[in-house]
């Protein structure tokens, strides 16, 4: 299973190379929910040297695109065809739409968040070149398990770093501020509720709300590779370089003879990470 | 200029037949399963075939959603279900998963509508749909007057719009607050409206951000009235209403203004006059303020509802009618009313008409003095005739300012 990275910044790129198999960058004004976006001209640049170093190079298009938005993607498409990167992650299907009018050969990676939850839809996409699926961070390890089975899909999955919940056009903390003529810094806030906190930020494309705790995957992960899936996603949103590197360690290192030892350390890096939904299913009939 | 089909919800067998008695041209509803209402009444096979029966003898239509976000899990029951309602006669079903319009593809000849939970915004994604045989779009909410207009002149295809109730505070299917605040899954019809919530803000340092009321992030509700003329202008297929969950009194009088307003636009669109008295008798049936929002490309503080969640419980509806006869109404109480109340009638195919509650008696004829038990019986001679199914309400003051 190769490590997929979110960075947070182009240091971290360079500086934790040697600890990650794949790379997945946001475009400005095109991806949400990454930690931190790119220009077509970062992209110039960067594309060359992963291709050099030997790392899978995915690019995130995931925002919901209004028709405003249509021509700077078409542009985007246009660019990320000349340099065959290995998948475009998609959650408007217009880059579906635009890939099958101008027959562009990157492959797609449907990454619709919280939609990406059954089989039968990713054999639906990969007939339109969604050849990857980046699944919902809300199913448990026996789904995702039983999609690998029944798709030939490469699965790129959520091992570890907080989950995105909520994505809004509206501009909630600006909206809140000027309702009541506050005033506050940009960047990322907390909502806090029952003594969990959950990173907000709100920015040019809207707001988006993650999860209180981190998720941690490192037993998971293990139960993945057995099973060849082929990608786990680490996102570094919120999480310092440093962290980073030793996460990334842990998850290099990792094996069925240590996983014990490696739990408790992560875990001493992590206090408040969780599992998630990997082992419980949500409800949604009460009565 | 084309006319609009008003599509109304139906919660369950009453509303379906409320909506359509009140004008809807078509009505949506959830079957017990695989629908994003969970714990509405929803319907059951039997009653849907019901539903359809009713809706067809009036040339009227029923669409079930199917609209839930599929694990593998239900993928199997899901077969079957689509062939029960296509053998039923359902005219359309609403998706969001492609696996149901696959499924229903391969097993069926249902039509298909794709839901507002796949978020199409824009030409290239309706184009790429309509490639898959879907015959209509739900649009998603964020679209403004001018987005409507583009998507309409690059593809010939239905399109559907909301047109009034409650909205979400995300892009519709990117929102799983529900999922992790509460386990309840918010795709799969159990959502718990987080969005509602109030919440501490916090900056960066950890400093709270605090203004008179709390943060939240809920939205008021939509209200295309102001816009309807220019709605239909735009030649938007179907107009639709939110609300599955609704009382029979919200249904009967969201349908009812709307369609007093589409006939007397489409009636008469040169000479048509904006009536504050239907804006009225709205914002008087919600719990929520109401604005227009994104078509007219606003989404800012104004649209947020920040009332630390005091939404006010409406008492305006007093009755169901059931009969009529001899010049006397017989009708279901529904709120506390009293002889001396100056009343209003309002129904499908009438005039609303008020007058005052001069005498009434119970069922086994006792004069009464106070109508006060949940769906007590009471009759009484009313001014005018009435039809089963026309309600009793408060009579809406003409100089008050409006509830909200």
């Amino acid at each position: 299973m190769k490590i997929l990275l979110k960075p947070n910044s182009i240091n971290m790129i360079k500086n934790l190379e040697n600890y990650y198999d794949g790379i997945l960058l946001g475009v400005n004004n095109l991806a949400v929910n990454v930690p931190f976006t790119v220009s077509l001209e970062d992209l110039s640049h960067l594309i060359p040297y992963f291709k050099e170093k030997k790392k899978d190079i995915f690019i995130a298009l995931n925002k919901n695109m209004h028709e405003e938005d249509l021509i700077l993607l078409e542009q985007t498409m246009a660019f990320l065809e000349s340099y065959q990167v290995t998948g475009i992650c998609y959650y408007d299907i217009a880059v579906v739409s635009i890939k099958e009018e101008k027959r562009y050969q990157p492959p797609l990676v449907w990454a619709q968040e919280h939609l990406t939850t059954n089989y039968v839809t990713c054999n639906f996409w990969r007939q339109f070149g969604a050849t990857f699926t980046l699944v919902s961070g809300e199913i448990t390890v026996r789904e995702i398990l039983e999609i690998a089975k029944h798709t030939e899909n490469q699965l790129l999955v959520p091992i570890f770093g907080y989950l995105p919940m909520f994505m809004s056009k509206r501009h909630l903390i600006k909206n809140y501020t000027e309702e009541f003529r506050l005033t506050t810094t940009n960047g990322i806030h907390f909502m806090k509720k029952q003594e969990k906190k959950y990173p907000i930020i709100d920015h040019e494309c809207g707001t988006e709300v993650y999860s209180a705790e981190p998720l941690i995957g490192l037993r998971e992960y293990l139960e993945f590779q057995n099973q060849q899936i082929a990608y786990g996603l680490i996102d570094s949103f919120l999480l310092e370089e440093d962290l980073m590197k030793q996460v990334l360690e842990i998850f290099k290192t990792v094996n069925s003879t240590n996983i014990e030892e490696k739990e408790m350390e992560i875990k001493a890096l992590i206090p408040n990470g969780s599992p998630h939904f990997y082992h419980r299913e949500t409800i949604y009939k009460v009565k | 200029m084309k006319k609009p089909e008003l599509l109304a919800p139906a919660g369950d067998l009453e509303r379906l037949k409320i909506a359509l008695l009140y004008g809807a041209d078509a009505v949506y509803l959830g079957g017990a399963l695989f629908g994003l209402r969970a714990n509405a009444t929803n319907f059951t096979i039997e009653e849907i075939e019901e539903g359809v029966q009713f809706a067809h003898q009036f040339h009227k239509k029923v669409y079930v959603t199917v609209n839930i976000v599929l694990h593998n899990k239900e993928i199997a029951h899901l077969i079957e279900y689509l062939k029960k309602l296509d053998q039923i006669g359902v005219d359309a079903i609403i998706i969001s998963d492609p696996s149901v319009l696959t499924l229903a593809r391969e097993h069926t000849k249902l039509e298909i509508h794709l839901s507002t939970q796949q978020s199409t915004l824009n030409h290239q994604a309706v184009a790429f749909w309509k490639k898959q045989g879907v015959t209509r779009i739900v649009l998603g909410r964020e679209v403004t007057k001018e987005e409507i207009q583009t998507i309409i002149e690059n593809v010939d295809i239905e399109i559907e719009c909301f047109t009034h109730g409650a909205m979400c505070a995300s892009y519709s299917g990117r929102c799983v607050l529900s999922n992790f605040l509460t386990e309840r899954d918010a795709n799969r019809g159990g959502c718990s409206q987080i969005c509602r919530w109030d919440f501490q803000l916090l900056d960066q340092t950890g400093e709270e951000i605090h203004g008179e009321k709390n943060f939240t992030f809920c939205s008021k509700d939509l209200s295309m009235l102001p816009v309807l003329k220019q709605m239909m202008e735009l030649d938007i297929t179907s107009f639709k209403i939110e609300g599955r969950m609704r009382s029979i009194y919200y249904i009967a009088s969201v349908v009812d203004i709307y369609r007093r307003t589409i006939d007397e636009i489409w009636n008469n669109p040169d000479s048509y006059a904006y009536n504050m008295a239907y804006e009225k008798t709205l914002r008087r049936c919600a719990n929520r303020d109401s604005v227009v929002q994104f078509f007219s490309g606003v989404f800012d503080h104004t649209c947020n509802y920040y009332n630390n969640r005091e939404e006010i419980s409406n008492q305006d509806f007093l009755g169901l009618v059931h009969t009529y006869e001899n010049e006397i109404a017989t009708i279901e109480q529904r709120n506390h009313f009293k002889i001396g109340d100056e009343v209003e009638f309002f129904g499908p195919g009438m005039e609303p008409f008020s007058m005052k509650i001069k005498e009434m008696e119970d069922e086994a004829g006792n004069p009464l003095e106070v109508a006060r038990h949940a769906q007590q019986i009471v009759r009484f001679k009313t001014e005018k005739p009435l039809k089963p199914f026309a309600m009793m309400r408060i009579k809406i003051p003409v100089d008050k300012p409006a509830n909200l």
